[in-house]
Formats: structure tokens, sequence, C-alpha cells
């Protein structure tokens, strides 16, 4: 199957197209300032929410979330619980998910097409902050990424973290 | 000489980054011996990429990147 042939995001016979560039995506092209004031509560109309709002707002909004929990327990506990705590956690998501995959190509073996596929998928419902430049060949898969779910520009530690 | 230890809070962060990736690489490589599964984060500059792809090519991380966000790269190396 060539890979001129699939759409994007389509898999076929052992071949797949990675989305690659993510201003396709609902919420890509929300500006950070229009996040900021949205999740700030600074407009009106409910009814003038776009859905590419929502999808960039609750995007980042499920980041602040992740990110408040470790801070949360690192203070009331302390940093190596914390750590403990992402670690568990996704270890957990990432081992479901993992057997989500092999569970859809009904494989113990996951081909690298299978793989770009399972990163792409696996990043794809987590919103516009997340984007994963996937690129394969048969013996690697990059995932290259802007974001993940703790991704946030702490203003205490002045960090851009992921 | 200058002190080179982050702040406290940054060492934290870091900490806390550090078990994040930890957790799903761990998962991967239990899962899926026959992958070394490599990862780095909070790179600024591409040239630290563990493999080199061209990901300026994409118009959403040149956004992101403006925006100074760092960013980290997952690899999966098929090795039997």
């Amino acid at each position: 199957m060539p890979l001129q042939k699939l759409g994007v995001g389509e898999y076929r016979d052992d071949v797949y197209r990675p989305i690659g560039d993510w201003m396709l995506m609902p919420g890509s092209r929300v500006a950070e300032e229009r996040i900021q004031k949205l999740n700030s509560l600074e407009f009106m109309g409910l009814s003038e929410l776009t859905v590419d709002d929502m999808w960039a707002v609750n995007s980042r909004n499920s980041q602040i979330i992740f990110w408040s929990l470790g801070q949360t327990v690192s203070r009331l506990s302390s940093p190596d619980v914390a750590a403990e705590v992402y670690y568990q956690l996704v270890n957990s998501l990432a081992a479901g998910g993992w057997r989500n995959a092999l569970r859809h190509f009904g494989t113990d073996r996951l081909s690298a097409a299978q793989l770009a596929w399972y990163q792409d998928a696996s990043h794809i419902f987590y919103g516009p902050h997340t984007q994963a430049y996937v690129e394969y060949d048969e013996r690697v898969v990059t995932v290259t990424r802007n974001g993940c779910q703790i991704s946030y520009h702490h203003p205490r530690s002045q960090l851009t973290v992921c | 000489m200058p002190n080179q230890l982050p702040p406290p809070e940054v060492a934290v962060d870091r900490l806390l980054i550090d078990k994040f990736h930890a957790g799903y690489v761990d998962a991967y490589r239990e899962l899926a011996p026959y992958l070394d599964v490599q990862v780095r984060h909070s790179i600024t500059d591409p040239k630290d990429l563990l493999v080199m792809v061209d990901i300026e090519k994409y118009s959403s991380f040149n956004d992101s990147k403006r925006a100074g966000l760092s960013f980290d790269q997952l690899v999966f190396r098929y090795i039997d």
C-alpha cells in the first residue's frame, strides 16, 4: 500500500499515514491569549463559544489539573510521594492504552505502522496541546511532541515543563 | 563560583516531570520487550533530539516554539 494513497490518519495493510501537522485538529488555531481569557471567564456570551474554543480550553484545563495534582500532593505530603503518584498513574494509563492497541490490531506485537497509529490515536483525544508528530520506518518510530499532559509554563519556577 | 544547582522549586518540578515520563516508558518496556524505548524531555534546541527529524516543517510546532514551549521526543527502536 503506497503511503500516498492513504488519507491523513488512515491505516491500511500495515501502512499508516501520520496526522503530521496538527493545525487540522479542533482547537489548534485558538490563540493562547484567547485561551487565557476564556479560562479567566473574561467573556459573556456562552452561545458564542465555538467547538474550537471548547476543545482548546478543555485541553488546557486537563493539563493544569494534571499539573496541579502533582503540586498539591507535593505540598500536602512530599515531592517524592507526588512523583510516585505521577509514576503509578501514568504507568497504568500507558499500559492500558498499549493493551487496547494490541487488542485493536489482534496481535501481541505492534508493527511500526501500528505503533505509529497508536501514538497518534492515544494523543488525539487529549486535545490540541499534546500534539504528537509521528514518523516511522520499519525499525524506528519517533514521536516528537510540543507538549504532554503536564506541559505547563509554571509561573513560580519559570520552567516550561514537559 | 556561581551556584550550579537549580532553585528548589525547579528541582521538585523536574523530579515530577522525570517520574511522569518514567511511568509510561516503563509500561512500554514491560509490555514490549522487543523495543528499546527512550525519551528526552524539556528540549529547547532541535539539535538535542534523540533522532533528528525536521520538526520545524510543522506549522503547529513552530507556533508552540514561538510561544516559548519546550518539547519532548519518544523513540521506539525494534531490537529483534
